[in-house]
């Protein structure tokens, strides 16, 4: 466990708590969801829900792309990768996530030729390395990813490039969003926004949720003192009876977003009617497909995909873990059938699933404020 | 690093940037990004970004931000 002494800034961390605790109203009861799956691995990992009062809850919400890829899509991807002439690229975490037949892991064991990538660019690379092979990029992400496998398709294209091509599961985080607080059993009193996401899209598309469903969003950076100023922020709108969207994490997230970035998709993507999302069913505009002027680059629309759909595993309920419904502990499976070693659900694999985050460090010192007392 | 996302940004030699899956996303002072580096190495990741750096082939090209997942 890392100490409140070991942080930056440990007296400013001990005041975040400090005016967390000020300012959170003894008769309310706080539900703040963050958002990115970053923001839920830096709260366990850094003990910080052990700073806040127990009226201040924490609620994690959809933002990890490998918890919300529902099983079928692996699979998909994966039978067209059982082809022997096929290369199957994808990122490291998504190398264990299991699908009905096992994860790319298991197949790779099994023959399958599958490699781990850092980055679209080294799918790109491996094609042109491999001019005898297909190369399928299962594509995951959210926005901060969908613009560099779009810059990379757009290579692929300029290049000629024709064993190369893409599984697209880039989704959408506003719609995500949009479902949860749609969702009848879910209160939400605000949001502590996705870094990331937003250095792509920016703050703007964020303004609904304070104009139209009267929450305030705070766009957050990843370290514990950022995460406690932007609840900090959030408690100082709450207290106050405002809804806005403030950011945080100027440092490195513009208001408007990344123009670039943005073209990018623009030129490679359009909407999918509807998308499926483990835990929150199909959500209608929320994920990303590659426009026809790409189709060559288009695993789906070149080649025939099964197109499956499975059930997840009945006892796991990833779904009311990620629709914050439930604690990670409080599923049937957590810490006995399914751990981080032998996972049966997504949110055990990625190290932002918040089973995953909640298993790693629940036995772990927790920070309290006593600790930084004595700094 | 990829610029090719960057390009309203017109980063040059000596910036500074938030890095994911290998394409630079956005440009950041030097004192952010100092305090950044500072800030991983005393979270104890410093280790995991250089790996992630490494990753992408950029050992030899100095020091950039590095950004420790791939995802959201």
């Amino acid at each position: 466990m890392k100490y409140v002494d070991e942080f930056r800034a440990p007296e400013l961390i001990a005041k975040a708590g400090e005016e967390i605790s000020r300012l959170a109203d003894p008769s309310r009861h706080y539900r703040i969801m963050e958002i990115c799956g970053g923001h839920t691995h830096a709260i366990y990992r850094f003990g910080l829900k052990d700073l806040l009062p127990t009226n201040v809850e924490l609620i994690h919400g959809p933002g990890c792309p490998v918890c919300v890829l529902p099983m079928g899509r692996i699979d998909d991807g994966l039978s067209l990768a059982a082809n022997p002439d096929f290369i199957f690229a994808a990122f490291g975490d998504m190398m264990r996530v299991p699908g009905t037949h096992g994860s790319p892991l298991e197949h790779k064991a099994r023959g399958m030729d599958v490699r781990i990538v850092y980055s679209p660019a080294d799918a790109l690379k491996l094609a042109r390395n491999n001019p005898e092979k297909h190369v399928m990029f299962f594509a995951i992400g959210f926005e901060t990813t969908a613009p560099s496998t779009a810059l990379t398709l757009m290579r692929a294209k300029a290049e000629g490039l024709r064993n190369f091509s893409v599984f697209c599961n880039h989704v959408t985080i506003i719609p995500a969003i949009r479902a949860i607080l749609d969702s009848p059993d879910m209160r939400i009193d605000g949001f502590v926004g996705p870094g990331h996401v937003s250095t792509v899209i920016g703050c703007r598309p964020y303004h609904w949720i304070s104009t139209d469903e009267g929450k305030p969003v705070v766009v957050s950076g990843f370290e514990p003192l950022d995460i406690l100023q932007s609840i900090v922020m959030l408690l100082r709108q709450l207290g106050r009876s405002e809804a806005r969207v403030e950011n945080q994490y100027k440092r490195v997230v513009p208001w408007e977003g990344n123009k670039a970035a943005l073209r990018a998709m623009e030129e490679v993507f359009e909407l999918r009617p509807y998308f499926e999302w483990r835990g929150l069913g199909f959500i209608s505009q929320s994920a990303l497909k590659i426009r026809t002027e790409y189709s060559q680059w288009d695993a789906e629309q070149r080649f025939t995909v099964p197109g499956v759909r499975v059930t997840d595993p009945k006892a796991a309920q990833c779904g009311e873990v990620l629709k914050g419904v439930l604690k990670p502990s409080q599923c049937k499976l957590f810490g006995r059938e399914c751990t981080p070693e032998q996972p049966v659900g997504a949110l055990m694999v990625s190290s932002e699933g918040s089973c995953a985050a909640y298993y790693n460090y629940r036995h772990l010192k927790p920070v309290t404020i006593a600790n930084t007392a004595t700094l | 690093v990829d610029l090719g996302l960057l390009e309203d940004q017109s980063p040059v030699a000596g910036d500074w940037v938030l890095i994911h899956v290998g394409f630079a996303m956005s440009k950041i002072s030097e004192a952010d990004a100092l305090d950044q580096m500072r800030t991983l190495a005393m979270l104890g990741e410093a280790e995991a970004a250089m790996q992630e750096v490494q990753g992408y082939g950029l050992e030899n090209e100095g020091p950039p931000v590095p950004e420790p997942k791939a995802a959201l």
